[in-house]
């Protein structure tokens, strides 16, 4: 890529404000329709095609939920995700306990009319520790999803659109992050900032984004010479503008698959590193720290409770997200849709 | 796809509300649960020593162990490894489970009048396995293989109280000078300072003698298959990650020779090791085996009454390093108040499920000559006064203190209940940190550590010195250059009355005069000043057939006496 010449240094405003005019498109456009509109797009119009976009909107959004639910597990993911969700968010409400109270009057008792659940090795109701956990693994994991997203839609459309020694540097640099395995380099990370939620959100976006940025850098590299783009530049748009508004948001379908599959490996990435010990301070009811104190107890009969309510807790979440990632990809995929 | 957007807002504002949203009221989870609580009372009963009695030769004793560091006596330091080199090796004594002191290649040994010089008298004409006689300088041979500047030894400590060591060791000099061969069956030790508790250092494998075939120590053929003078001998060589199998020295005679044809190590993976010990045990291919801290409870109940359990408090303690240099913890009244704080007994209960006993004392009941139960009055749980004595020292509600535990080793669980209690009893902020061991120790040794890091300490020796001088003496906190304190005194306790009387202690011939003062030295340090934090006592369970074997017990490294045992 180094081969190709770098772009014009920013595309002259002179004279035309950059309006509207092909922001847009919902991702499909033929080269004709932007031709069209942009042929259409003459000043004082610009409201009006704003206004047309708009109310075109559901059509488009209703087009891709038609697409998802023909996709019965994604649905089905979609609703796991919808209670998960729920349950992070109105955690105190839903816990019988304090996730975090300890009773060593009471501890690894088996699910009871008081401890649905069971408890824990502290004596910690273990339904409330999972609710609390959930509360956790939503925080991190889509924390760790959008500042992922973020960074790496950033760096990966400077790279696309910049090309030359920018978006060599960037792409060496997302190699170097990308050869680390994921855990080995969180470890690394979390040893630095030192134990707790946000170094683990830290250590997982800074392994996390380059992917995103690579996908997004992909997209970048064949959407700026598209004929639309190529009619924004010719009219003035700035860089920016056409990062934003015409590049974007065709670009981004295949990185927002990908965050959805990344909430579940950041889910278990985090329970992971609980797991071993480095990740959230041993007193937190993690799911990972969960597991990680009833490892001991896995041949102990009457003791299941302690490590497969956990267990069961991070294979559900991940599989939510994975379902609902292969659906979003089915639905946004353009090459799927539906004569409509 | 610009409505994307709306997606993520929607998540966003999920997670952001996730985090705006706090607690509310929730039921209370304390007490026992209704009809009683199931917990085990505190702490398994020991169950009482075996009787030693003549047996007859055969059988093969089986049990696993996880890959020794070294099976030499030049760097032997686990548990492991001590259990395979006690096997191999004859040092000049020998204790017995219960303490005693017994002969060993040494028939008897006398000091001067300071205990500065030991004149150990050997028995004539005993043998190593390859037919070599053991005489005084096989030991001094072996001694200063250990010592020798290049060995590679990890626990040539051993032998520093010995003068000569230090020069030797720096190259300086061609012989330890301390190590004198009187005669080929007198061996006279000269001590740097006086120590009337030598001989029990000599019970340690680094200092097993060595025959004049012995290879170096960097030469695995030798390491691996080491010659020795024990009751045991190398049946092949040490297969790593597999086995070793010792097999019986039928020339012994430096004690009574052993009843059992063969010893099987089987090298087991540490992952999951002790569970395949239980495994083992059960399928009839072990004859000992440990067992995961929650089979504790189960196995008692299934395998005791069979007569295949053993229980035995050892030579161990779980502590707290409490800062005794840096606030918060820089006064008695501040660290009994912390102690008090702790629920030992709900811990033991709760979270150990009556694996470990609460310790009373920091010299363990293992020697019943100096152990005083209850010295560590502070070692009760009493929240009423754990506030006073908190109030008193300046440790108001809101007080910062680290607690600091190594990760991956199982301190997390119990910590963490240290954490809550620490919390609700006496108001404190605890900042509770889990780190790697390395960590953890460097953290410890640094200047200005303060608060509270867990700890365990097992004496290397059977004396009660041995807890009491590393633990607390200023002597062991060596301060290095920079501030770090390169010694085990961790606490950097520093009180010149209880040197003085471990001091005297060390120096002192008469047994029952020399515990009076181990004794009243922990008086001080302990009762007084709660220089650390006694936490629980370490205790050992196994689960051994005693209907087949017979003289089975355990030993003060926790494990099994090879030299007794016997088929029934």
């Amino acid at each position: 890529m180094t081969t190709l010449p770098p772009p014009p240094e920013g595309t002259p405003a002179a004279g035309i404000p950059p309006t509207e005019p092909f922001a847009d498109p919902d991702g499909l456009h033929s080269a004709g329709q932007t031709d069209q509109r942009a042929a259409s797009a003459v000043e004082g119009k610009t409201v009006a095609t704003r206004r047309r976009r708009r109310s075109g909107s559901p059509g488009a959004l209703a087009d891709i939920w038609s697409r998802y639910k023909r996709n019965k597990l994604a649905v089905a993911g979609l609703v796991i995700v919808a209670v998960i969700l729920f349950m992070a968010i109105f955690q105190p409400f839903l816990t019988p306990y304090d996730p975090f109270e300890q009773n060593l009057l009471n501890t690894t008792a088996p699910p009871s009319a008081d401890h649905i659940l069971g408890t824990d090795v502290l004596g910690r109701d273990m339904y409330s520790a999972l609710v609390y956990g959930a509360r956790l693994a939503m925080v991190v994991g889509i924390g760790t999803m959008l500042m992922s997203v973020i960074v790496g839609v950033a760096f990966g459309a400077l790279a696309g659109y910049k090309r030359g020694w920018v978006d060599a540097v960037i792409m060496r640099f997302t190699d170097i992050l990308l050869a680390f395995p994921l855990l080995v380099g969180a470890i690394f990370v979390v040893r630095i900032f030192g134990q707790g939620v946000l170094p683990v959100v830290i250590a997982l976006v800074i392994f996390g984004w380059p992917t995103s940025a690579r996908l997004m850098r992909g997209q970048t590299l064949a959407l700026r010479e598209s004929e639309y783009v190529e009619a924004a530049r010719s009219i003035g748009a700035s860089d920016t503008r056409i990062v934003l508004r015409h590049i974007l948001p065709n670009a981004i379908a295949p990185v927002v698959v990908y965050a959805f599959t990344s909430v579940g490996v950041v889910v278990v990435a985090m329970a992971s590193l609980s797991f071993l010990g480095v990740g959230v301070p041993a007193d937190v009811p993690e799911w990972g720290r969960l597991i990680s104190q009833s490892y001991n107890f896995i041949r102990v009969p009457g003791n299941e409770h302690l490590w497969l309510a956990p267990a069961m807790a991070i294979v559900i979440t991940t599989l939510a997200f994975a379902f609902v990632a292969d659906g979003l990809r089915d639905a946004l995929d353009p090459k799927l849709r539906g004569g409509n | 796809m610009r409505r994307s957007r709306t997606g993520f807002a929607v998540v966003a504002l999920g997670a952001a509300a996730a985090m705006v949203l706090t607690g509310c009221a929730q039921r209370s989870n304390q007490g026992a649960p209704e009809g009683g609580s199931a917990q085990p009372s505190v702490g398994y009963p020991e169950t009482p020593p075996v009787e030693v009695v003549p047996g007859k030769p055969g059988g093969v004793f089986r049990l696993g162990i996880t890959e020794p560091t070294a099976i030499d006596p030049y760097n032997v330091q686990e548990s492991e490894g001590t259990s395979v080199a006690n096997a191999l090796f004859t040092g000049l004594v020998q204790v017995e489970p219960d303490g005693t002191v017994v002969p060993g290649v040494a028939t008897d040994w006398s000091a001067n009048d300071d205990c500065s010089q030991w004149t150990f008298n050997l028995k004539p004409n005993t043998h190593f396995h390859n037919g070599e006689v053991v005489d005084a300088t096989s030991f001094k041979r072996g001694w200063e293989r250990v010592a020798a500047p290049n060995s590679g030894s990890e626990v040539s400590y051993h032998l520093d109280v010995i003068q000569g060591y230090e020069e030797f060791q720096a190259g300086q000099a061609p012989e330890m000078t301390g190590v004198q061969v009187a005669s080929a069956n007198q061996l006279v030790v000269n001590l740097v300072q006086p120590d009337c508790e030598f001989p029990l250092r000599t019970n340690h494998p680094a200092l097993s003698p060595a025959p004049a075939a012995v290879g170096p120590t960097s030469d695995p053929n030798y390491t691996d298959a080491p010659i020795g003078n024990g009751p045991f001998k190398m049946d092949g060589k040490w297969e790593h990650d597999k086995g070793i199998r010792l097999v019986r020295f039928e020339e012994y005679d430096a004690g009574p020779k052993a009843y059992l044809d063969a010893i099987e190590f089987t090298i087991l993976n540490p992952q999951n090791g002790v569970q395949l010990e239980t495994d083992g045990f059960k399928a009839g291919t072990f004859d000992w085996a440990r067992m995961p801290t929650p089979l504790i409870g189960p196995n008692r109940a299934e395998f005791e009454p069979q007569g295949k359990w053993l229980s035995k408090k050892t030579n161990g303690i779980n502590y707290f390093v409490a800062m005794n240099a840096e606030p918060p913890l820089n006064s008695p009244e501040a660290r009994k108040a912390v102690s008090m704080a702790i629920d030992r007994a709900a811990i033991a209960e709760g979270v150990f499920k009556g694996a470990q006993a609460p310790a009373d004392s920091i010299v363990p009941s293992l020697f019943p000559d100096a152990y005083q139960p209850g010295v560590c009055d502070a070692c009760v749980y009493d929240p009423v006064k754990a506030k006073e004595l908190a109030e008193k020292a300046g440790l108001t509600p809101g007080t910062e203190i680290n607690l600091s535990f190594n990760t991956g080793a199982g301190h997390e669980e119990w910590t963490a209940a240290v954490r809550q209690q620490l919390e609700q009893n006496l108001g404190l902020k605890v900042n509770y940190q889990g780190v790697p061991f390395t960590d953890h120790l460097n953290n410890m040794e640094a200047k200005g550590a303060s608060g509270l890091y867990r700890l365990a300490w097992g004496a290397d020796y059977p004396t009660p010195g041995n807890y009491l001088i590393p633990l607390m003496a200023t002597s062991s906190i060596k301060l290095d250059a920079e501030g770090k304190v390169t010694g085990n005194n961790y606490s950097r306790y520093s009180n010149p009355e209880f040197d003085a009387l471990v001091a005297r202690a060390s120096a002192t011939k008469d047994e029952a005069a020399r515990n009076e003062l181990w004794k009243e030295a922990e008086r001080i340090a302990i009762g007084r000043d709660l220089a650390v934090i006694p936490l629980f006592q370490r205790q050992q369970f196994r689960l051994v057939d005693h209907s087949k074997w017979g003289n089975v017990n355990m030993d003060f490294n926790e494990d099994p006496t090879f030299d007794q045992i016997f088929l029934k």
